[in-house]
């Protein structure tokens, strides 16, 4: 084949539009697979930025995972909320189960469109050679955040980078190449939606399942094959596989039902007594001394004076105890509420003057670790359900769950619950 | 001007929109080079997997399935495969590194757990995806029998 006729008529395979044979593949099915992912996407972008912030990354150190994002985190700087207790379960349980949820419909998408990777010639002109860039930008993010989330949840970390960067960069180049795509492509969706219905489409059977008129985009092919599956029967595999995926999962995030996610990470339940919920962490894995969380553990309490107190278990036991119900619910996902027992923080920040204070520096026994040391806003140092915890369920912590004391905090990220504490600084500026 | 573009102006502004936010997102991870080149790899990599390799792969898998069951049984046998065995590949790829137990000592020390179960579990779903389509498969041609002898 000579060279221009090579250029005029392609390398033929995949950019030969005759290769390309379902009948289904249309304006109209794209459409509705964009309308589900403009909706659920958005959705995951949305829980995904708010769970960036409710590690209150203003506050720096371990709170802030990406410590150079710049503007990319200014929409953060604002104290996360402290109730309902539940906010940040729902929060991640929506983003982590529906960002799962929606791989079926991202890949049957992206297989609706695929025909237009192989267009022939490559550009035509110069706003399609831009746009063709900025769908790069979209794929590779979207599959970029769901692989990176998918492996990170089930402890895969294969990348050579840390999760929160990878996933925080990646999600600022997915709303802004997403936003773009949809501020092009919405009025195609209105109108081929507008001109089929949504009803009528889907009760056409296989038998008589005819391709879509040709569309200036080229995605109805001009070769079909015969239909093997009708517009209704493809939709229900997609979204049966999105409810299958949901069913197997969704018991990670609720107690009663854990049984049920039978591919959840979190999925396994590991007996029936009181400290038997889901660890994060163990305290095998730590290398923490465990002479140091036995007899001679003290708790070190510094005021924003600089007083120190140091206060056995014992001494801890017998100030005024709460005993809350508060959730434990990790970035991962899953979560697990149980019924808390301990000093609430303001009652340690009174022990050392300390009422007014406008941020909690948390120490963890742990020598390393990402998360051995964690901070508090001042809105989480007053609210009356932030507790140091020294018992669960009625029994003593178990060593896995933090014994002797550990942080829980009303409505925060479950990494935020610092384990095996050994000091608490409160700090007169945050 | 805009003719060469060859779209509206608004088309040329939200794209520069896009790839301005982008350009921030990486100068703002340049000092940190080794993260910004495998992210960078990750990102390319995981859509080059999907695009030239995965789907592909599954569009010739399907297609033997057409070549092999449609002169077997016609629609109804095929989609009673296809169905089921397009389930099993999702769960496998979604819940890759549980089942095939990639992460075994990390998954040991945060969760007190093993990852054992997860690869007995995903083949027992298989096996019941396969078996429920079997099932249904066995009473459509049953139900249309019926029809058929009045």
């Amino acid at each position: 084949m000579g060279r221009t006729t090579l250029l005029r008529r392609g390398p033929g395979g995949p950019f030969e539009r005759r290769t390309w044979r379902s009948p289904l593949r249309g304006p109209w099915l794209t459409s509705v697979l964009a309308t589900v992912l403009l909706v659920g996407l958005t959705v995951v972008a949305v829980t995904g930025l708010l769970s960036y912030a409710a590690y209150d990354p203003q506050l720096g150190g371990s709170n802030d995972r990406t410590p150079g994002a710049g503007l990319l985190r200014a929409y953060a700087a604002f104290d996360w909320p402290t109730s309902p207790a539940w906010l940040y379960r729902v929060n991640q349980g929506v983003h982590v189960l529906l960002g799962l949820a929606l791989v079926p419909v991202v890949l049957a998408k992206l297989w609706s469109v695929a025909p237009k990777l192989f267009e022939w010639p490559p550009v035509r002109s110069p706003a399609q050679a831009v746009e063709r860039a900025s769908l790069a930008l979209l794929v590779g993010s979207t599959l970029f955040l769901l692989v990176t989330g998918a492996m990170d949840v089930q402890y895969d970390y294969a990348w050579g980078f840390s999760f929160y960067t990878g996933h925080f960069y990646a999600a600022w180049v997915f709303i802004a190449a997403f936003t773009s795509h949809v501020a092009i492509k919405l009025p195609t969706v209105v109108r081929s939606l507008r001109r089929d219905g949504l009803g009528a489409p889907l009760r056409v059977p296989t038998g008589s399942t005819a391709p879509e008129p040709p569309d200036p985009d080229d995605l109805v092919p001009p070769d079909p094959d015969p239909a093997t599956i009708s517009r209704r029967g493809a939709l229900a595999l997609v979204g049966g596989s999105s409810l299958g995926v949901l069913a197997l999962t969704v018991g990670q995030s609720i107690d009663p039902l854990r049984r049920t996610a039978l591919l959840a990470p979190r999925g396994q339940v590991r007996g029936s007594g009181p400290n038997d919920f889901q660890v994060n962490t163990t305290f095998a894995s730590t290398g923490i001394d465990r002479a140091a969380t036995g007899d001679a553990w003290r708790l070190r309490l510094v005021g924003v004076e600089g007083d120190e107190v140091l206060l056995r278990r014992e001494d801890l036991l017998d100030l005024p105890l709460r005993t809350a119900q508060l959730p434990i619910a990790c970035v991962e996902g899953w979560s697990t509420s149980q019924s808390w027992t301990g000093v609430p923080l303001r009652a340690l920040a009174a022990v050392v003057g300390s009422s007014g204070a406008a941020s909690v520096f948390v120490e963890s026994l742990q020598a390393s670790g990402a998360f051995s040391t964690m901070s508090l806003t001042a809105a989480q140092l007053r609210a009356p359900r932030t507790l140091l915890a020294l018992r669960v369920n009625g029994a003593d912590l178990s060593p896995d769950h933090g014994f002797p004391a550990r942080m829980v905090i009303p409505a925060a990220p479950g990494v935020r619950n610092t384990k095996w504490v050994a000091t608490i600084t409160f700090r007169s500026s945050s | 001007m805009l003719r060469r573009y060859g779209a509206s102006w608004g088309h040329l502004a939200v794209l520069l929109g896009c790839f301005a936010v982008t350009g921030y997102a990486v100068s703002r991870l340049v000092g940190d080079l080794p993260s910004l080149l495998s992210i960078g790899l990750w990102f390319v990599g995981a859509a080059v997997v999907w695009d030239l390799v995965l789907g592909p792969a599954l569009a010739l898998a399907d297609r033997g399935a057409r070549r092999l069951l449609l002169p077997a049984g016609g629609v109804r046998l095929l989609n009673h495969v296809r169905v089921p065995a397009l389930l099993s590949l999702l769960l496998l790829a979604v819940f890759a590194p549980l089942v095939l137990q990639r992460s075994q000592q990390r998954y040991a020390a945060k969760t007190a757990l093993a990852q054992d179960p997860y690869l007995e579990r995903w083949l027992a779903v298989t096996v019941a995806l396969f078996a429920l389509s079997a099932l249904s498969f066995a009473l459509t041609v049953l139900r249309a029998r019926r029809r058929r002898e009045p």
